[in-house]
């Protein structure tokens, strides 16, 4: 009996190590996480890819890929005041027939009260023309157009069909240091212990033709640069994305 | 006595749990690869069950030139991979087993590790399968990878093994891997545009002017381009990474005349005529060009790219949607580049020549 009770004796240390091998000096503090959930819609509609032929400007016409940089996120208070700026702000959002990547999650945060968020569609220009970067920013993410344009801020490529069968693309890459827009939009989030927060965040494809200019996408099926990129960034300023905080 | 080092044992949580450092194995072995920031992140592209050890690269490099890896002894990897010809072998279309002809041109192998869905047609997604295939593939080198591990055995590659993978058997997978962790290795980041990256040199006028265009899309009337880069993107010029996406009709055929390439693979009409986009790295030594060799110089490249487009049913959009000049639907594709502009394309496309790679000894053939 004696050498059982030794044992356990001996053992004793090793349970103690295995139920609390955290270190005393990091006191553990609340914190929880925020999820900003996005969707993109065409005409109100969850956005479909390949085989799905929608119409406008008298023509149909499908979407291949929708991809766009979402930057430097922070969180403001009912006064307006910055409380959370996210560090390393880049977050590249995908999406075609077979990769759904429009979710950003920010663990950590500390509790607080969310009155509106503040990001920017693109890269600043500051991070913009080094593509010595890693993470949603690493060159070899197809983003990057080279060392002196920067990367494209946002990507949407598709196919219009004319009704005689003629084959005609439709591709839209957006970048360019003029083009990087900032958006502010009220939102109710509150950030509790321990759990997660969700924002969501609809995207109108067709309203980056649609206000303030109207672009018709049989006219204008290619820009890449020029006014007809700069009317397409100053669109996905103002109305592309919404936030419903009615819930 | 035990008991005692059970007490000692049970005392090692405590010294690793507030240990500021993460605590984390290191491979002793490992083979330093350094390849530039702007290549992108690759730890996550390399499998965490096959890292690149010295070792393991030492015994892919042997597999890479042993020619007992062919039915008649006759054939390696390294007879169609020529590092001269940076892992090319100026055919059109290469030989195999007994002068066997295959249907396209042996691709280049460098920063494999920016890439995936290996071959022309996209027909593996691992660089282990695609390694193994070359060996077994009766119009390459006919030898049945069991006959393969045997002849392995009889030439004593045991040791080898056991060094890379750390017993002495040989099996198939074992050869797959090796042969990966090699290639994986084949990195080539230091050309002249490399260089001029870095800030070392600065290039000519014309290189300059045929980088830009290289990587423009042409707007007309306001841009001139020569719409490269919306395919072989950024400093690793090379396709789009991500699933099928770096798979392009790039013009060469009509709906008649044209290879299936990618549809061979998915069985979607609309992938008829979709083939790989190669790296341009090292492309002024890898002629002939296109899948099936058919162009001999990068003369010819161009002018195919600038006049010689054929519209079909898969034509990428990028292409029919790229000119310097305004085109109404029924017109012929034309880039309509200047006779300047495709010698400035060519100036740059020869920036990409890396001889430090091409003569790197730790590449070479060592039987």
């Amino acid at each position: 009996m004696k050498t059982i009770k030794n044992k356990f004796i001996y053992a004793l240390p090793l349970f103690l190590a295995l139920t609390f091998t955290s270190c005393t000096e990091n006191e553990e503090i609340d914190k929880g996480t925020l999820k900003i959930e996005f969707e993109n819609l065409l005409n109100g509609e969850p956005l479909q890819f390949e085989g799905f032929r929608y119409n406008r400007d008298e023509v149909d016409f499908n979407i291949a890929v929708l991809k766009y940089y979402i930057s430097n996120i922070k969180f403001l208070d009912e006064e307006g005041q910055v409380i959370f700026t996210e560090p390393e702000s880049y977050h590249l959002l995908e999406e075609t027939s077979t990769r759904k990547e429009l979710t950003i999650e920010i663990p950590d945060l500390e509790l607080q009260e969310i009155s509106s968020i503040e990001f920017s569609i693109g890269i600043d220009p500051e991070k913009n023309l080094s593509l010595d970067n890693t993470g949603d920013l690493d060159p070899s993410n197809e983003m990057a157009w080279n060392w002196d344009t920067g990367y494209k801020f946002l990507l949407m490529e598709g196919e219009i069909f004319e009704s005689d069968g003629n084959r005609k693309g439709m591709v839209y890459h957006i970048g360019g240091n003029e083009n990087y827009k900032t958006i502010k939009k009220e939102v109710k989030a509150e950030i509790k212990a321990n759990t997660t927060a969700t924002v969501e965040i609809k995207a109108e494809v067709l309203s980056l033709f649609d206000a303030p200019h109207y672009i018709n996408i049989n006219e204008v099926n290619v820009a890449m640069g020029g006014d007809n990129a700069s009317k397409i960034a100053e669109n996905y300023a103002n109305n592309f994305f919404s936030i419903n905080t009615s819930n | 006595m035990k008991s005692r080092i059970l007490f000692l044992l049970s005392l090692y949580p405590w010294l690793i749990a507030c240990n500021p450092e993460e605590y984390s194995p290191v491979v002793e072995d490992s083979y330093q690869i350094n390849p530039p920031v702007y290549f992108g992140d690759y730890k996550e592209r390399i499998p965490s069950d096959n890292p690149i050890t010295k070792n393991g690269f030492e015994l892919g490099r042997k597999l890479f030139y042993e020619k007992a890896l062919s039915a008649d002894n006759s054939i390696s990897c390294g007879t169609c991979h020529q590092q001269k010809l940076a892992f090319t072998d100026g055919k059109a279309k290469s030989e195999g087993f007994e002068g066997r002809l295959g249907k396209v041109s042996a691709m280049s192998l460098s920063n494999l590790l920016w890439t995936e869905n290996f071959t022309w047609s996209g027909k593996f997604d691992r660089l282990k399968d695609q390694s193994l295939d070359p060996i077994q593939n009766p119009i390459e080198m006919h030898l049945p990878l069991e006959q393969a591990v045997k002849k392995l055995e009889e030439k004593g590659y045991a040791a080898d093994f056991q060094k890379a993978f750390g017993s002495y058997d040989i099996n198939v997978e074992r050869i797959g891997n090796a042969l990966a962790q090699f290639q994986r290795a084949l990195i080539s980041s230091d050309s002249r545009y490399d260089q001029y990256l870095r800030g070392e040199i600065e290039p000519t006028q014309s290189e300059l002017n045929g980088m830009n265009l290289f990587f423009t899309h042409p707007i007309p009337g306001q841009l001139r381009g020569a719409n490269c880069g919306d395919c072989h993107l950024g400093p690793l010029t090379s396709g789009d990474i991500d699933g099928f996406q770096g798979f392009h009709n790039n013009g060469l055929d009509n709906d008649e005349t044209m290879d299936d390439g990618l549809m061979a693979v998915t069985g979607k009409p609309q992938d008829k005529g979709r083939f790989k986009t190669p790296t341009l790295r090292n492309i002024a030594v890898t002629a002939p060009y296109m899948h099936d060799g058919r162009f001999e110089t990068l003369e010819e490249v161009l002018d195919h790219y600038n006049s010689g487009i054929k519209k079909s049913e898969t034509l990428d959009i990028l292409i029919i949607e790229g000119s310097n000049e305004p085109i109404n639907v029924h017109d012929e594709i034309r880039l309509h580049l200047t006779e300047k502009e495709k010698k400035d394309v060519i100036a740059f496309l020869h920036m990409l020549t890396d001889e430090s790679f091409l003569n790197n000894p730790d590449f070479s053939n060592p039987h």
